[in-house]
């Protein structure tokens, strides 16, 4: 997993290698008090394979997450696993930096456009501290 | 001593007297204060309302914020051995909080070397996210001068008492200030931690001839903001041959390599 911030476009930076998860280093870490910590991967890509984030659908409500760090392992539990069209994402709760702790993980989903290069919509799995 | 009646048009003063009322007034019925104290050599009492707010305020330094009820304050600025404010006032201004305002109140010098009360409006909304505010200001006795980041001008021809803001990428930042249109630093380089979401006030204090000038800087919190989006598909533009459909089943075998400082796995809990 990488530190990323943010693109030239205002977007989230997600890691170019499609193995790499993303931590949203201007966020809350895992594991941290406060805030959602949020973590993004991709889906796929036509060269690389599988993304590290391609099976994020297949969690349901209940499954637990770990996060290894450091000083130790984090447990979240999966509370809602949701999809929204990219242009609906609520990025303002998404990536809030109080309220009660919480873990997102951040996908792709949906149908790909070709002619943009990308897909239409965002998977996002959000997990509270066991 | 000289007296120097500013009349406030905008923002200011402040006081810690004043807190204590400032716990029952609404949020809407404050604002916000800081103080800052360019004037070398001179501690003073600042006395707002008549009533000393600031005890012993050293030069070169900041305090804030403090939260005072909304509208006009008469402040005063004495001498730090002065037993009140019955004599006569270094300083002294008529001062708007504005609602829900933050505000900052300077004591310098002008360009020329005279003593003023200057009220500033503390810039402190939301910043792009991944990036920092700086609000330069010049409140010095010098003339004009450029603002060094990196040693590139990033600000040029600034006057006193004069400010301009700038949004940067979060990070640490070296920082100094020349005279315009050169690059020879008459304060710092010095590192400014700037983090995102923020917005850091730095002023160009004391004097240039008395080759005391120097930097006094104070940061708001609170102006995050969220990126716009998350582009986590197909870096290449294409998805993958066959995308599968769930592949549960490899991810409860492999663990999913997740975070990590060092890695992080994800595994079925309680699944149905």
């Amino acid at each position: 997993m990488v530190a990323v911030g943010v693109a030239g476009d205002g977007q989230m930076e997600v890691p170019e290698r499609v193995a790499d998860v993303g931590w949203y280093r201007f966020g809350p870490a895992p594991g941290a008090a406060t805030g959602s910590a949020v973590l993004a991967g991709h889906v796929d890509d036509r060269v690389q394979g599988d993304g590290a984030f391609a099976d994020l659908g297949g969690l349901a409500p209940g499954d637990e997450v770990l996060v290894d760090r450091p000083e130790g392992s984090v447990a979240y539990v999966v509370r809602e696993v949701r999809t929204f069209r990219k242009d609906t994402l609520p990025v303002a709760d998404l990536f809030r930096e109080g309220g009660p702790p919480r873990l997102a993980l951040v996908t792709c989903d949906g149908p790909f456009d070709t002619d943009v290069g990308r897909y239409r919509d965002n998977l996002v799995v959000l997990a509270e501290p066991r | 001593m000289r007296r120097l009646v500013r009349a406030a048009g905008g923002a200011l003063i402040a006081s810690a007297i004043v807190l204590g009322t400032a716990g029952v007034a609404s949020a809407q019925e404050t604002g916000s204060v800081y103080v800052v104290h360019g004037i070398p050599d001179t501690p003073v009492d600042v006395y707002v309302d008549g009533e000393r707010a600031l005890d012993d305020f050293a030069p070169g330094t900041t305090k804030g914020p403090l939260s005072l009820p909304s509208g006009p304050h008469q402040v005063a600025v004495f001498p730090a051995d002065a037993a009140d404010d019955s004599g006569e006032a270094l300083l002294s201004a008529q001062a708007e909080v504005p609602a829900g305002g933050n505000v900052t109140l300077a004591a310098h010098l002008t360009a020329e070397g005279q003593p003023s009360l200057t009220p500033l409006v503390n810039e402190v909304g939301e910043v792009p996210a991944g990036q920092a505010r700086v609000v330069v200001r010049h409140l010095a006795a010098a003339p004009a001068v450029d603002v060094l980041a990196g040693g590139q001008a990033v600000v040029s021809g600034l006057t006193n008492p004069n400010q301009e803001a700038l949004e940067v990428p979060a990070g640490t930042v070296s920082a100094a200030v020349a005279a315009a249109g050169t690059t020879e630093p008459v304060i710092g380089p010095a590192d400014l931690s700037l983090e995102e979401g923020t917005t850091t006030f730095v002023h160009a204090i004391g004097s240039l001839e008395q080759d005391s000038l120097e930097l006094v800087t104070f940061t708001v919190s609170g102006g995050d903001s969220a990126p716009h989006g998350v582009p986590s598909g197909a870096p290449s533009g294409a998805p993958a041959a066959s995308v599968p459909a769930a592949g549960w089943a490899a991810m409860s075998v492999l663990g999913l390599a997740l975070v990590g400082f060092s890695l992080a796995r994800l595994r079925p809990a309680g699944r149905r």
